[in-house]
């Protein structure tokens, strides 16, 4: 069997991967995807760790969980970044500053 | 003999599958990060999402691993395709599909500190652990745990989900 601290390094490595990703784009769809990147990441340490647990189905619900609501969250955030679009006819997060000042 | 040598090829075969997709999962990962094209942006999501379901498959989730394809590949990377698609019509076409790094030195920088601590102390805390071997009823035990003592879990979602559902076709409309 491969160790899991395996897992554990690729895991740590697209979660910080998805972070740079969501802090340095100025688009929100690339941002979103940066967000979906963590959500995996984590998703790989409740399975790796749930293989290793003595209850193997807590963490496997935990991520299965976790999936749904990924895709409940992608659902609302791109019909918000459409109206977005529709309103300030770009998708750079900078320039939508109507609050500012 | 033969059956030790069934199980050579086996640990080997592991180790090329946990090489191949652990390498798809981080490159498709930095190509979403070095690319500036939103599109191809997305492939490498693919490329990380189906490597990760890999990952899943050999830690022995199987349903897990399905659902993964299912709903990441099938479903949210679909739907994030859509939204470049339709955020990518009107006049100003260029600019939702315009990708602008900021600061992209600074934040690999910090990224890697972060997978620094983090490799660090996730290793520290489950590296020395003795693995199971994968239960055979794997699925069955999931599908009974969701039916009996998570069930009110699963509702919540399915509720969570009809909900989102509703709201999201309601603020996407004209």
């Amino acid at each position: 069997m491969i160790p899991t601290s395996f897992f554990l390094v690729i895991a740590a490595l697209l979660f910080a991967i998805g972070f740079a990703v969501a802090i340095t784009k100025k688009n929100l769809i690339m941002m979103l995807m940066g967000v979906e990147l963590m959500l995996n990441a984590v998703n790989l340490n409740f399975v790796t760790f749930a293989r290793s647990g003595s209850i193997v189905a807590e963490g496997q619900l935990f991520s299965l969980f976790i999936m749904v609501i990924a895709a409940a969250e992608v659902a609302v955030a791109l019909a918000i970044i459409l109206k977005l679009k529709d309103k300030y006819g770009t998708l750079n997060p900078d320039k939508m500053d109507e609050l500012k000042n | 003999m033969e059956d030790w040598m069934n199980q050579l090829d086996w640990a080997w075969l592991q180790w090329l599958a946990l090489g191949i997709f652990g390498f798809g999962a981080v490159g498709g990962a930095l190509y979403l990060f070095f690319t500036k094209n939103i599109l191809y942006g997305a492939y490498g999501l693919l490329t990380s999402l189906i490597s990760v379901g890999g990952l899943f498959l050999m830690n022995g989730a199987e349903f897990l691993a399905v659902s993964q394809i299912m709903v990441y590949v099938g479903g949210i990377l679909i739907l994030i395709m859509f939204g470049i698609m339709l955020s990518a019509k009107g006049e100003k076409k260029e600019d939702a599909l315009k990708v602008v790094n900021v600061n992209s030195l600074v934040s690999l920088l910090f990224a890697a500190v972060m997978a620094g601590g983090l490799i660090f102390y996730s290793v520290k805390m489950g590296g020395s652990r003795s693995l199971a071997e994968p239960s055979a009823e794997q699925v069955q035990d999931l599908g009974m745990s969701l039916m009996t003592t998570q069930v009110l879990v699963l509702e919540l979602v399915g509720v969570l989900l009809l909900i989102v559902l509703i709201g999201a076709s309601y603020i996407a409309k004209k």
